[in-house]
């Protein structure tokens, strides 16, 4: 035992200084050992001597080879040292430059295939990677984001949610912060602004003290707001955003001291807010113009209406926020809690705004990874079989007297030009891919302006890929000059790889196909499901549509509600190139849903249910096009004597599956309300993209008219050319109303489909990406392994074995490595897509199209790549390829 | 010149021709064990001395008992390395002598 402790600790000395001093130090230790040394202290000791000399022994063997001008000492007496080459060390990098140069120009596919690999994988991972990292990943732009909590109560009907303040809560909130820094809130409200060019409704955003300092945003001129002009009884103010001042009011710097009407009253405009300041989009919905929150003492006790978001202190947990919470709450209202409030509530204010997207997201980040995997992987699998093939080279040129280190370091050189190659191409890729993302982005998507290639992103793909290179490139040749060594310069022509090389070949080309074939089948049903929605069957025809909000709260009584909205609707109908009119609460892509509680027919006994409620005129199917599927449609006679309602496919699904539904009953959830008799059943209709058209049911307009609604128009067909005419006729008949917004349906979904396409293209190319890295390393590594099997195809054949047998066996090997990689890729996305599921709105996380098609291409190209060489491999003259290099 | 180039050259001046753990029980004794060689470091040395052309393999001496196996191999001190002691011995008393001059050593009271 301690013999061969000792031969090992000689292992640490170089070959040659081994077999002139090895027998001798292994005897001074029997020696020393039968004088009785021995213990703890002395194999210690042992090692570090051991140690100690043989980085001493090494160095100077270095040292000498280096220096000319001692070959005197040396004397040739020591073989070791002569072995170091007597040329300056520069000198040879150069020269074996050149050599790995010339030696990758011999082999220009395995070249190509290596470098494409690794510029794909750095180019595309790094692209993806500063994206991301841009847009969503950094911190939100406020001070101590991290510590940001929504705070609020948690409501009955919505539990885990957290739901708005009242007033009295956020004062004492405000008044006692608990575990938090400070607590500001914000409530979005429309108006009625007139700036003194008729009245125009926006949306105008009330936030309380402190709010502006809170997000430590800053005045591109005048002021933001102060303590002061939250005093019920100071004078009103107001402050523009950056972008509506540019947008409305000609980025003109005078706005500062004028007065604008917000509803009833005149309020002075006192500051515009800076363009660095980012909307917190979870509590503040609209920045167009912020007016200050103004609480009396008598605020009412039972509005909840306020957003609240907290800076918690450093070190305060979110749960102590959340017990501090329900104390207030029970402070707040003791005894005389409402009855749908169960207590405080509070989240993680980046969990909130980054929602289903960061899950999207962390999956997105994972694929990232993998791609950089399995280019990887694709760039080791190429190496070993560049080196198997090299192996008999090395071993000639090791057994003709070149030293290891200088062998090891011509394979090097040639894996530094790859790599460095790679890497360059690579940081262009990475260049191109963000320079693209910013011309094709959507407008609005936050922080676009600040994209760019990610360094650090960039350095460590580089490096992992650096390291890949390096380490793939060595192994093999350690490896074959480490073996020639063995059998002291009998060169070996091995006819075929050693079995052990084979194996770890096949499993690798295995492994990679099944890296690939997951990446591949989650990006593609990805990009599969982003498609579908891109062209997503709406149920509706919006071409055509033209769709106006306005507002009557101001000029009208609730009384007057359904007349004037007839009258409205009696003149549009009259307009010109109107084949069609009507009024909603709500038009496709715009406006809010609008949420009520019911309890259909069956359901009496149980929870009342929320479904969205939509107040149409009659016509309303006709409009759109959406299609009747039961009964009939809402027509302008029906009112609320008797009730009659309408619901879509998606309620009758949801509450009535596979029984008819007209005739039956839906009992609003409210004590005193009507009990509705369902009329008929509309097909569903996607009014908001890649959502679900939930349940819903349709009121008619006479009965529950409300004052802010869409009057929607079907036109033959130039929709757009209508606005102006149609804006004239509300002047006219209803003078003095605001209209807010006049649009063609069709630009208002593309503006809310821009960002899907746009996520699209992303994961479309993304998946484009992928595929093509398992494409190109499958077909790359399996015909330059197949190709190093030439003399193997050869011997065979002079050996006489049939031609279309042996290509056939070749091809039918790489088919099954690749087929069993793909089959356990396959499995592997299965499971890892099912997790996909809830992302997947269109197509199922079994899409069969998906990963059929991905089976299909890698499955090809495995078959292709080893097709091609073996099928040259057998057309060659025996003779001829046993004579050529193997 | 260090300690136990120092060391392991007077060994063999004193000693004739020894091999390695000859080499080492010599120093030990003589120092009394505060000079210690462990058997890398002492081949280390003993391969650089060989380079230098100080010190010299020789055959085993007739009257060294046979121990099985190969025949050890045995150091002898050559020339060069015989000059090489011989100087730094002369520098080393160089440096006594002045040292005592200045009284910056003093004898041991009893001789």
């Amino acid at each position: 035992m301690a013999d061969r402790f000792i031969r090992l600790l000689i292992r640490l000395y170089p070959a040659d200084y081994r077999a002139r001093y090895g027998d001798e130090m292994a005897r001074f230790h029997h020696d020393a050992r039968a004088a009785g040394e021995g213990g703890i202290r002395y194999w210690a000791a042992l090692v570090l001597d051991h140690a100690l000399a043989a980085f001493r022994v090494r160095r100077r063997s270095r040292a000498i080879g280096g220096g000319a001008d001692r070959g005197a000492v040396q004397q040739g007496r020591h073989r070791f040292l002569a072995r170091a080459s007597g040329r300056g060390v520069m000198r040879d990098w150069v020269a074996d430059f050149v050599y790995g140069a010339r030696s990758l120009r011999r082999v220009p596919g395995f070249a190509f295939f290596a470098v494409l690999t690794l510029a794909l994988g750095v180019g595309a991972t790094t692209g993806v990677f500063s994206v991301l990292d841009r847009v969503v990943l950094r911190p939100l732009p406020y001070p101590g984001a991290e510590r940001l909590a929504l705070i609020g109560i948690e409501a009955r009907h919505d539990p885990g949610s957290v739901g708005p303040l009242s007033g009295p809560l956020l004062a004492d909130f405000q008044a006692r912060p608990g575990p938090a820094e400070a607590v500001v809130a914000a409530s979005g409200s429309g108006v009625v602004l007139d700036a003194g060019a008729g009245p125009e409704a926006i949306e105008a955003t009330r936030v309380s003290r402190g709010f502006f300092g809170f997000f430590g945003a800053r005045p591109a001129l005048g002021r933001l707001l102060t303590e002061a002009d939250h005093e019920p009884g100071s004078p009103k103010v107001a402050v523009l955003g950056q972008e509506y001042w540019r947008g409305r009011f000609g980025a003109d710097p005078s706005v500062i001291g004028r007065s604008i009407r917000l509803d009833d009253d005149v309020h002075m405009i006192v500051g515009v807010l800076a363009p660095g300041f980012h909307r917190p989009s979870e509590i503040a919905e609209h920045g167009d113009l912020w007016i200050p929150l103004r609480l009396d003492a008598g605020a009412a006790r039972g509005t909840f209406f306020l957003a609240g978001l907290a800076r918690l202190r450093p070190g305060a947990t979110l749960p102590a926020l959340d017990d501090h919470a329900d104390r207030i709450v029970a402070g707040v209202y003791g005894g005389e809690t409402p009855s749908f409030v169960v207590g405080g509530a509070v989240a993680d204010y980046r969990g909130a705004v980054l929602g289903d997207i960061g899950s999207v997201l962390g999956r997105v980040l994972a694929a990232v990874a993998l791609l950089l995997l399995i280019a990887c992987v694709n760039v080791a699998s190429l190496l070993l079989t560049r080196g198997a093939a090299r192996a008999s080279e090395l071993a000639v040129r090791s057994a003709l007297g070149a030293a290891r280190a200088r062998l090891a370091r011509l394979v090097l050189a040639e894996s530094i030009l790859i790599a460095v190659a790679g890497g360059i191409v690579g940081a262009a890729l990475a260049w191109g891919a963000v320079e693209l993302f910013r011309l094709r982005a959507p407008p609005g998507l936050p922080r676009l302006a600040e994209v760019a290639v990610d360094g650090r992103g960039l350095a460590f793909c580089l490096a992992l890929s650096f390291a890949t290179v390096l380490l793939f490139g060595l192994l093999p040749a350690l490896r074959a000059t480490g073996r020639a060594a063995a059998v002291s310069g009998a060169p070996t022509r091995r006819a075929t790889a050693g079995r052990g090389e084979g194996r770890l070949r096949s499993a690798l080309i295995a492994v990679e196909t099944a890296i690939a074939v997951v990446l591949a089948v989650s990006s593609t049903l990805l990009a599969h499901d982003l498609l579908r929605l891109a062209n997503e069957d709406t149920g509706f025809a919006p071409e055509g549509l033209l769709a106006a909000r306005i507002d009557l709260a101001s000029g009208y009584d609730r009384e007057q509600w359904a007349g004037v909205w007839d009258r409205l609707l009696e003149s549009a109908r009259a307009l010109p190139g109107v084949t069609a009119a009507t009024v909603a609460t709500q038009a496709p892509y715009a406006g809010t849903r609008m949420a009520s509680t019911y309890r259909p027919e069956g359901m009496e006994g149980e929870q009342a249910q929320f479904v969205i409620t939509l107040v149409t005129a009659g016509d309303y199917a006709r409009v759109l096009g959406a299609r009747v599927v039961e009964g009939r449609a809402l027509e302008s006679g029906d009112d609320d004597s008797p009730p009659v309602a309408v619901v879509n496919e998606a309620f009758v699904r949801r509450y009535w599956p596979g029984t008819p539904a007209v005739g039956r009953t839906v009992a609003s959830g409210q004590e005193d309300e009507p009990v509705y008799r369902v009329v008929g059943v509309l097909a569903d209709v996607r009014t908001h993209a890649g959502q679900e058209a939930g349940p819903q049911v349709l009121l008619p307009l006479r009965g529950a008219a409300g004052p802010d609604m869409e009057l929607i128009l079907r036109t033959d067909g130039h929709a757009a050319a209508l606005a102006p005419a149609l804006r004239a006729l509300v002047r006219r008949v209803t003078p003095g109303t605001p209209v807010s917004r006049i649009a063609t349906v069709e630009g208002l979904a593309s503006e809310k489909r821009a960002l899907p396409r746009f996520y699209t293209a992303l994961f479309g190319g993304f998946a484009a990406v992928a595929l093509l890295l398992a494409v190109v390393g499958v077909y790359g590594t399996t015909s330059y392994a197949t190709r190093s099997r030439t003399r193997e195809i050869g011997i065979r054949l002079a050996l006489g074995a049939p031609r279309r047998g042996v290509v056939g066996q070749v091809v039918l090997r790489a088919g099954a490595v690749v087929g069993l990689g793909t089959a356990i890729g396959l499995a592997g996305a299965v499971l890892t897509s099912r997790a996909m599921g809830d992302v997947l709105v269109y197509v199922t996380s079994r899409d069969a199209a998906s990963y059929a098609a991905v089976a299909f291409l890698v499955l090809a190209a495995g078959v292709f790549a080893a097709w091609i060489p073996a099928r040259r491999a057998g057309g060659v003259d025996p003779a001829e390829t046993l004579r050529a290099e193997g | 010149m260090t300690t136990r180039t120092l060391q392991i050259l007077l060994a063999l001046a004193d000693a004739g021709p020894l091999h390695g753990y000859g080499i080492k029980q010599r120093v030990e004794e003589r120092t009394d064990g505060t000079v210690r060689l462990g058997s890398g470091t002492l081949y280390e040395a003993v391969a650089r001395l060989s380079d230098q052309g100080w010190i010299e393999e020789v055959d085993a001496p007739a009257d060294e008992p046979a121990s099985g196996g190969a025949p050890r191999r045995f150091y002898e001190l050559l020339p060069a390395g015989r000059d090489a002691l011989r100087q730094e011995l002369l520098r080393m008393e160089a440096v006594v002598r002045y040292a005592r001059r200045r009284n910056l050593i003093r004898d041991a009271p009893t001789g």
